[in-house]
């Protein structure tokens, strides 16, 4: 399992572009994130930027799904972000996801940011994947 | 803002500043408190090596980019901008090696939150990718950006 999970990291050039780690999958899939240049978003407080910030989310949840439903991980259908406090710029963002729940067609994931401590998220996400059914093909 | 230093404002973001460099978003419209910006296609913030669209993720950060700039547009000085709340729904996938338009309006300021909706489409104009509504603090903790739109426009 763990093997499909790196495999998606390597694959998809968007992955392979934040550098992200995968820490565990056990009991639920832990990633960092290390800092780069290409994320700040306000240059006077180096923060990291919020769409980042929401890609790196989004990334952990899917590999969390890819964890739970494997090749019947569908596409990602809604994200909803809360900011909590700022990213800081110039340091590493660990995330970790939680699973909600695995139905027959739709997968929800929780997935929480931080840099300090899990006690302290910047960010949480709220995400939900549809689950492809046998024999239905469609690009995720 | 008027539309000069708007434009100076996107100028510098797409220059000196990290997230939005890597993007390179396009400026194509500002009409009526509404904004229009295009996000090319780059293979690094594609979802497959071959065959692939832009991905969520980067979607999400085009959308973030372009509500805080239309935020500027209906401020009467640039400011710190935080993101409070996003929500995006992924309709479809962005089409395999394509540019996107990013569409956004303000159609809020209250108490000092910015309130934001904004929707991604194809290059043709005929598929809604994403649809998303978003929070913003204005005036967030850290130093004012006048200074450093003042500083540029020297």
């Amino acid at each position: 399992m763990t093997t499909l999970l790196i495999d998606y990291l390597q694959d998809s050039p968007y992955a392979a572009n934040y550098g992200m780690q995968l820490l565990r999958t056990d009991p639920e899939v832990e990633c960092t994130t290390p800092w780069q240049d290409d994320f700040v978003g306000n240059p006077l407080i180096q923060a990291w930027h919020g769409g980042i910030v929401t890609g790196v989310l989004e990334l952990t949840g899917k590999l969390q799904a890819l964890k739970v439903a494997a090749t019947q991980t569908g596409p990602l259908l809604s994200a909803n972000v809360n900011f909590l406090r700022p990213t800081r710029g110039g340091s590493l963002v660990h995330t970790q996801a939680h699973l909600v729940r695995s139905g027959k067609q739709i997968i929800n994931i929780n997935v929480i940011a931080w840099q300090l401590s899990p006690q302290e998220p910047t960010a949480n996400a709220s995400l939900t994947f549809a689950k492809r059914l046998q024999g239905d093909i469609q690009p995720t | 803002m008027d539309l000069d230093r708007l434009k100076q404002l996107h100028h510098f973001f797409n220059e000196s500043v990290g997230a939005h460099r890597d993007m390179s978003m396009q400026l194509v419209s500002l009409e009526n408190g509404k904004v229009e910006l295009i996000m090319p296609f780059q293979q690094k913030h594609s979802t497959h090596r071959i065959d692939g669209g832009l991905h969520p993720g980067a979607l999400a950060a085009a959308i973030d980019s372009t509500c805080g700039f239309v935020i500027m547009l209906n401020l009467e000085e640039p400011q710190a901008i935080a993101t409070i709340n996003l929500k995006l729904d992924h309709i479809q996938p962005a089409p395999a090696g394509e540019d996107v338009r990013i569409h956004a309006e303000c159609y809020q300021i209250h108490n000092g939150f910015a309130y934001v909706r904004a929707y991604a489409q194809d290059i043709t104009g005929d598929k809604l990718l994403c649809s998303s509504v978003g929070v913003f603090k204005l005036g967030s903790a850290g130093p004012d950006l006048v200074p450093e739109i003042s500083k540029n426009r020297s």
